[in-house]
């Protein structure tokens, strides 16, 4: 019995993090969160002498949180509210999502009200929308999906009036699923979307309200569905805050690896 | 002497060890049911969470475990009959029926089926089985295809099983058959598959419980919807799936909920090897 005492201090002690390090918290949105946490792993393997503590709770938290001074930096993934101009925010990348469809399907356009109705299930028929005589079989994201979270916003809906007929993981698994069914329609990254069909993957991203969906329309603000990623801070950073925030912005592989758009 | 200290060092380390490995079960069952408790403590009704409603939104506080639950049994029982209808014969087939050279050729090919990950199995489902499927219904993703991958993974391990028990064997009884000048469909039909039976709750009890937890090769072949099944066409939501679809992102009673399925998972592979075990000394004890 000792020894697995022994054991089981000695393992303790090794996860305890050391006590000398500064450290930063930053608190807020869960779909910043996976990608600060991938950056911050980086960020702390080359400054031994710093820590950093990612905590989650909703873009409101880390308005709050910074406001407060509880965190140094807030994590928010919408655009600021005029209320909210006291704080300083630092765009660290873009979201956007595409509908996207199988490339057998002749349907070319969709209007937004085609879309919310046929993921409504008010529509059920690609006859319906112009296309052929074949059921509709509508792929959704899984709950706590930020993906999930910003299409109900712009569609002004809530998960349980969607009516699905499969429900998806991450992005790849949408690919897969709806390049295994013809007449389906789902909703994934642009940044996936764009990188499967270059490699031959047969889907085709649908233009939202007039404007075709891409990396590009989604960096120039043109495009709807997306939104931006920002820190929040409530003044102005110095010191290692400062460093870290650069330091996040530039990480362009890490970002693109997590399918948001890096801002330039 | 020596070799006494010696047995006595074994007795100790391998004391320790299991010592260990108890603790690490140990650690894992109460991480598990003290989260489970904090959920089921934040619930107003309990019952309300195996009530027969078919609602799982829980970013709007809706948790109803019932269709989870009978989708992986029901995934887990079919993949097993389906098993148990093609892994007997089978494996009786290769170790009766082949000449030697294709018997081996079969072990080696069982054994290294034995050893492809389960992601591969999912990848395999949904990029031949699930459009296959969509020839016969307008929806690839449904129970059907997860019975059908699940069988597929589990084949090899229950031909491995299988083929250990006709190992264990005496030797003289291929001799005692065929000196008896019983032909090979009598040998099998009257001798081999009587006492393969025997062991059969072992083989079957792996298998349904391997079944039920299989996560990643069910998650991308099932369609995962929250919905009792009502033909073999309905997709489904299995526990171990829901885990896997929304852990990454849930936080609080989300997150506590995910663990609760986590802890049904548990209580149910326990409760069917405690079950299996007292049905298979019951059968056993018959046969005998």
């Amino acid at each position: 019995m000792n020894s697995i005492l022994v054991f089981s201090l000695c393992i303790l002690v090794s996860w305890s993090p050391s006590f000398a390090a500064e450290k930063i918290l930053l608190t807020g949105s869960s779909t910043v969160a996976p990608l600060i946490d991938e950056i911050a792993k980086q960020f702390e393997s080359q400054n031994k002498n710093i820590r950093i503590d990612i905590q989650t709770g909703g873009s409101t938290r880390g308005i709050i949180d910074a406001r407060r001074g509880v965190s140094q930096i807030g994590m928010v993934s919408r655009k600021l509210k005029v209320n909210e101009a006291d704080l300083l925010k630092f765009t660290i990348a873009l979201d956007g999502i595409g509908i996207i469809l199988h490339t057998d399907n002749p349907v070319r356009e969709l209007s937004k009200q085609q879309i919310l109705a046929i993921f409504k299930g008010e529509i059920t028929k690609w006859s319906e929308v112009g296309g052929p005589d074949q059921r509709i079989i509508v792929v959704n994201k899984a709950q706590g999906r930020s993906t999930l979270e910003l299409f109900l916003k712009y569609f002004k809906t809530k998960s349980s009036s969607i009516k699905s007929h499969v429900i998806i993981g991450d992005n790849e698994q949408g690919i897969k699923t709806i390049s295994a069914h013809p007449w389906s329609i789902g909703y994934v990254s642009i940044g996936t979307a764009e990188f499967n069909i270059a490699n031959g993957t047969p889907i085709k991203i649908l233009d939202l309200e007039g404007v075709k969906a891409s990396v590009e329309n989604v960096r120039s603000g043109l495009y709807p569905l997306s939104r931006p990623l920002n820190f929040v801070t409530s003044k102005q950073p110095i010191g290692p805050i400062k460093e870290f925030i650069d330091y996040a912005r530039n990480r362009k592989e890490i970002i693109k690896g997590q399918y948001f758009v890096p801002i330039n | 002497m020596f070799p006494l200290i010696k047995d006595k060092l074994f007795l100790i380390v391998s004391f320790l060890i299991s010592l260990i490995a108890v603790f690490i079960i140990g650690s894992i069952v109460f991480y598990i049911f003290s989260e489970s408790y904090s959920f089921y403590g934040s619930q107003s009704s309990v019952l309300d969470l195996f009530s027969f409603k078919e609602s799982w939104y829980p970013l709007e506080g809706e948790f109803q475990f019932m269709p989870l639950i009978v989708a992986s049994f029901i995934l887990g029982g079919g993949a097993t009959f389906l098993l148990l209808i093609f892994s007997v014969p089978y494996t009786l087939g290769q170790n009766f029926l082949l000449s030697k050279r294709l018997k081996k050729a079969g072990d080696l090919l069982i054994s290294l089926a034995n050893a492809i990950p389960s992601v591969v199995y999912g990848f395999w489902g949904i990029t031949l089985v699930v459009p296959f499927i969509t020839k016969f219904n307008f929806l690839g993703t449904n129970l059907l295809s997860g019975i059908i991958v699940l069988t597929f993974m589990l084949f090899p391990t229950a031909v491995l099983l299988i083929t250990r028990v006709i190992y264990s064997w005496p030797k003289d009884i291929h001799q005692n058959c065929i000196s008896l000048g019983l032909s090979s469909e009598t040998r099998i039909f009257k001798i081999y598959l009587p006492l393969i039976f025997k062991e059969l709750p072992t083989v079957l009890l792996l298998s349904f419980t391997r079944a039920i937890g299989e996560t990643i090769a069910v998650v991308m072949v099932t369609g995962n919807i929250v919905k009792f099944p009502t033909g073999i066409f309905s997709p489904v939501r299995a526990l171990t799936s829901n885990i896997a679809l929304e852990m990454a992102y849930a936080t609080g009673t989300h997150r506590s909920a995910l663990l609760f399925s986590g802890g049904l998972i548990l209580v149910i592979i326990f409760s069917t090897m405690i079950i299996f075990k007292g049905v298979g000394h019951v059968l056993v004890k018959k046969s005998v």
